[in-house]
């Protein structure tokens, strides 16, 4: 009886802990859109708009346990196996936690500067830039409703922002309905900010360039997102390895090019995900 | 614990103590070698590209071994896929990288195997732990650029049966210069790289993330090797 009870206990203590992680499987419909379709798009507004520090887990390794598991019953070791995993993990966890709520802190001075955003805004400035996307009059047009959930990201120099753009588009009058045509992921990396003091470069002239910034990441995320529902992003390049530049350290992302302007590159990941990128130094 | 005892410990500690060597320590070129360009030659020689392996640490028990070769099977396979064969360019690009110091290169097509050459023990500082005096010969090359390629795929540890990380991309090797009038290192630098898939790694059969993961740890390995003779 104290077996099971240990097991279940143990699972509830450890596995709550986990770390936030933006992911989505991409789906893409090749059927054709027609050029008349009516295109709406919505972001969830009573959150706010999301920030978090960009932290990697290159070096999350739970500590080892190498001692003996108890003898007796097949039921026992089983237990034991199944106490260890959960302790394991729970540990793993642990460590993408405090690492995250470490890269969290360099939110602290952008406070103000985030909660003056507006998702409208956000939106507003999408329908102003890309052609395309207001809605069409014609009630015989084809519905497509994109909903978009972004999440953003300071790096740890505070010099690049980066967003995470999760897109869902669903064809037909519900935008909630279950014909979903695009699923997707749009990663967008900001220009690296050419300052010693990037704290005072976005938040002075009364957040400015923050604004500025967050909006022209979300403009950009929202085109490449209807081109690629459009399948205008389709490509046969070869798949190969990109280097480019985040707060002046080389980063690397294996993929396919689709698309190159006005000193940006865009890739196609490896799952399918798309990657704005500075193309500035860039090779190959 | 009586006198016989102790001898006998202090023996097998003397004798465990032998095997264990000092790991060597980062070596700089540093400017003032480069300026001696035009007496420099070298030679730039490469391990064999290292076959890739999934490395499971930890999994010590014959047992705790099976089952977490049987619990990586999948990602094992898709390993057997990845292709390094672009890093046998290396040694072109490590020889025009030299050649912007000043100093000319020769590039040896065989592949240096490591194991073959003998031991060598000096009390000069930095002195290499193998012997390179047969390459000194070769072309009039003073000094001899080893690309050490050690081991790469992924690493996941283990503590018995259960992992104890998530599957990460590895790439290991050493860079070095030896030169070849005393058998020391000019320079030398270690390198273990370790990458993990962004947010969810589990994505059977063909682990796009890890494979990134990958091909990023290959990338920054790449990156050490060019540069690091030139500082």
């Amino acid at each position: 009886m104290r077996t099971p009870l240990l097991i279940i206990v143990s699972l509830f203590i450890f596995g709550c802990a986990s770390s936030k992680s933006p992911y989505i499987e991409h789906t893409q419909s090749l059927t054709e859109i027609p050029d008349n379709a009516s295109y709406h798009l919505t972001i969830p507004s009573s959150e706010g708009i999301p920030f978090s520090g960009l932290v990697s887990f290159d070096g999350v390794e739970a500590a080892g346990y190498n001692g003996l598991y108890p003898g007796g019953s097949g039921a026992v070791v089983i237990a034991a196996l199944l106490v260890h995993s959960a302790t394991v993990e729970s540990s793993k966890n642990r460590q993408k936690s405090e690492l995250q709520s470490k890269a969290d802190q360099i939110l602290v001075p952008y406070h103000s500067a985030i909660e003056n955003l507006s998702a409208i805004d956000l939106i507003n400035d999408t329908n102003m830039k890309i052609v395309g996307l207001n809605k069409n009059t014609d009630v015989n047009a084809t519905e497509i409703h994109v909903q978009s959930k972004p999440l953003y990201l300071i790096s740890e120099d505070e010099k690049t922002l980066v967003l995470r753009n999760i897109v869902i588009a669903h064809s037909g009058e519900d935008a909630n309905n279950d014909n979903v045509i695009y699923k997707n992921m749009i990663e967008v990396h900001s220009n690296t900010a050419s300052t010693d003091a990037p704290q005072s470069h976005w938040i002075s002239n009364d957040e400015e360039n923050f604004r500025n910034v967050v909006h022209s990441l979300y403009v950009e995320s929202i085109q490449l997102a209807m081109d690629d529902i459009k399948n205008a992003l389709l490509t046969d390049s070869p798949e190969k390895t990109f280097t480019y530049y985040q707060s002046n350290q080389k980063q690397y992302e294996r993929g396919s090019l689709v698309r190159q302007q006005e000193g940006r590159i865009a890739i196609r990941t490896l799952r399918g995900w798309l990657m704005s990128v500075p193309s500035s130094g860039l090779t190959p | 614990m009586n006198i016989k005892s102790l001898a006998i410990s202090i023996l097998l500690f003397s004798l465990l103590g032998g095997c264990v060597t000092n790991p060597q320590g980062s070596v700089q070129t540093g400017e003032e070698f480069w300026k001696q360009n035009s007496q420099i030659k070298v030679g730039v020689v490469m391990t064999s590209l290292p076959t890739l392996d999934v490395f499971l640490p930890g999994a010590s028990c014959l047992l705790c071994l099976i089952a977490a070769e049987t619990a990586n099977s999948s990602l094992s396979k898709h390993v057997n896929t990845l292709s390094i064969q672009d890093l046998g360019e290396l040694k072109a690009a490590l020889a025009k990288n030299i050649e912007t110091k000043g100093a000319s290169t020769v590039i040896i097509d065989d592949a240096i195997d490591l194991k073959k050459l003998s031991k060598f023990k000096s009390k000069l500082e930095n002195s290499a732990v193998k012997d390179y005096s047969s390459y000194s010969n070769q072309d009039g090359i003073t000094h001899l650029a080893v690309i050490h390629l050690r081991s790469a795929g992924m690493n996941r540890t283990y503590a018995n049966y259960i992992p104890t990380s998530d599957p990460k991309a590895v790439f290991s090797g050493s860079i070095y210069m030896v030169d070849l009038a005393t058998n020391t290192y000019q320079s030398y630098e270690s390198f273990s790289i370790s990458k993990a898939a962004r947010s969810n790694w589990k994505e059977s059969p063909n682990f796009p993330a890890l494979t990134n993961a990958f091909y990023q740890a290959i990338e920054s390995g790449k990156e050490i090797i060019l540069n690091s003779l030139l500082r």
